[in-house]
């Protein structure tokens, strides 16, 4: 268990590390899933957790720097429980949501309340005129967050598996069938809110072209992206001709700064 | 600097690329005040040192480039670069107001490039890739993470080296005439397009729900999931989405009680057997 613990916390560190500390990796649970799978010796199931979480998780991504649930986490505790219960992946999409959410807050403490006091420290090294004490202070930021996820994760799964491994036995047999439904209900919320972000009047009838190339011409995802890419760039070229022509249009006659405000008129119109 | 692009330098390639892996650095200290604003000022100190002999003004240009910043990665180098000529300009001749310029620069562009990366990376590309992995990872498959992890980072990569060549080269006139013809947000509407047209068909493919109940009416066995699949395939989450759409758009419920109420209502519905 020791072991284990040790992989999963290093798999953590690594999550964060390549998050925020360097490179800015997407660190999504399709890919977190297979390797503690790997650490855990069981890689097929790691790829089926992975992919069950992501799906569930696939609207929640960090927009201007305010993050909703912590998508690591999730995905690493998730596929780590769902493998060492052995309750499937309804399972592991289960536990990850409340874990998204609860290790939220441990992101909140760090970035919320204890690096404003790192960039304090900063601060101040750069006001004495010490760029040396920055670039140290800087490397521990880098360092110190990922080691905090680190050192919860082997904690949490020191002392953690036992007492959910024991919830989970002395559950009646109804929460299975809670348990499928509600993994299979979610990411239906994640579909929404990536909806809700490009909503564009203009544009809602591809979301049903879409759904219909999937349902009923059984198109994989990637011919369906091939054909997306091409009616995007088509709607490129095309909307913006038209917006070159709309510009053009009222500076052509009058000149000077009367076809000036006429061509910002006609750009706060349309935007 | 002039308008004319020059070529690149041996210096300036070690410049560039100086910006390019400090910058993945960026969120290193993240707050909610200042966001990525002390991780810029870091990325950018050896070119500052370069440029200002006197330790005044160098820890006078590090302060300055530690305020408020917030911005999508991937253009982060190209943000880099443009400052950087712009301080090049102050070192060689002092602007009187630099520290109002090169703040309002920053805060002008980093607006419509977040908003370009978020919405082609983060929203369209990241989807994409995603929706083409878990076509492979769903059947157990190892090749769907890998596919999702080369497919988004390399095009990803390449933008962001090479957003730094171009911020290098041509300075800040070339993204405001972007977004002066209105070539951005054609951009980020095609974007969307696309993005929505993924959604669409991962609606379908991986929203598994489906009704489980099975009765009889007048004595003729009822299935309801076939009965639903005669009128349209995948009714059932297209009907949860789009009742979860307008929640958040049109009732403004926000995330998290949405996402409540989702666990309650198919855990009961589950578990007493009318979904699955």
């Amino acid at each position: 268990m020791v072991i284990q613990a040790l992989l999963i916390a290093v798999i953590m560190f690594l999550t964060k590390f390549l998050d925020w500390g360097f490179f800015n990796i997407q660190i999504r649970p399709i890919w977190i899933g297979p390797l503690v799978g790997l650490a855990l010796g069981d890689l097929r199931q790691g790829i089926l957790m992975g992919a069950a979480i992501e799906a569930v998780f696939l609207g929640t991504f960090s927009v201007g720097g305010s993050v909703p649930s912590d998508v690591a986490s999730a995905g690493v505790f998730g596929t780590a429980f769902g493998i060492l219960l052995g309750k499937g992946t309804s399972a592991a999409v289960a536990l990850s949501i409340p874990i998204g959410l609860l290790a939220v807050l441990l992101f909140n403490l760090i970035a919320g309340v204890f690096f404003n006091f790192v960039v304090d420290f900063e601060d101040r090294a750069v006001a004495n005129h010490n760029d040396k004490l920055f670039t140290a202070t800087h490397y521990f930021a880098i360092i110190f967050y990922p080691t905090v996820f680190a050192i919860m994760a082997f904690v949490i799964m020191m002392i953690g598996v036992e007492p959910v491994r024991h919830m989970m036995a002395s559950m009646p047999p109804f929460v299975n069938g809670a348990l499928t439904a509600m993994s299979a209900a979610l990411p239906a919320l994640g579909m929404a809110i990536l909806v809700n972000s490009m909503w564009d009047n203009q544009l809602m009838a591809f979301f049903f072209i879409g759904f219909i190339m999937a349902a009923y011409l059984k198109l994989g995802t990637m011919p369906i992206a091939v054909l997306g890419g091409a009616a995007a760039v088509f709607f490129i070229l095309t909307d913006y001709k038209k917006r070159q022509e709309n510009k053009n249009r009222p500076s052509g006659p009058a000149a000077g700064t009367a076809g000036g405000t006429g061509s910002n008129e006609m750009e706060d119109f349309l935007s | 600097m002039s308008t004319t692009t020059n070529n690149l330098t041996k210096t300036d390639k070690k410049n560039i690329h100086s910006i390019f892996w400090r910058g993945f650095t960026i969120m290193g200290e993240m707050t909610y005040v200042r966001m990525q604003g002390p991780g810029f000022g870091w990325t950018l100190m050896p070119l500052l040192r370069k440029l200002y002999k006197n330790d005044d003004d160098y820890y006078a240009a590090v302060a300055r480039h530690m305020q408020y910043f917030n911005t999508n990665p991937v253009f982060l180098p190209f943000l880099q670069g443009i400052v950087y000529s712009m301080e090049k300009q102050n070192a060689e001749k002092p602007m009187p107001d630099i520290e109002e310029s090169v703040q309002g620069l920053k805060v002008g562009l980093m607006g419509p490039l977040a908003g370009l990366g978020d919405s082609f990376f983060t929203g369209t590309w990241r989807v994409i890739t995603t929706g083409i992995g878990l076509g492979l990872a769903t059947q157990g498959n190892i090749l769907g993470p890998l596919l999702f992890l080369i497919l988004f980072h390399v095009p990803y990569y390449f933008v962001r080296y090479y957003g730094g060549v171009l911020g290098y080269k041509v300075g800040a006139n070339y993204i405001s005439e972007a977004q002066e013809s209105g070539l951005l947000s054609s951009i980020t509407k095609g974007c969307s397009l696309l993005g929505l047209t993924m959604i669409g068909a991962m609606t379908y493919l991986n929203v598994p729900l489906k009704f489980s109940v099975v009765t009889k009416l007048g004595g003729v066995p009822f299935n309801l999931q076939t009965t639903l699949d005669g009128i349209l395939k995948g009714l059932l989450p297209l009907g949860v989405v789009w009742l979860l759409i307008w929640l958040l758009r049109k009732k403004k419920i926000s995330t998290t009680w949405i996402l409540i109420g989702v666990i309650v209502i198919s855990a009961v519905l589950g578990g007493l057997g009318i979904i699955k």
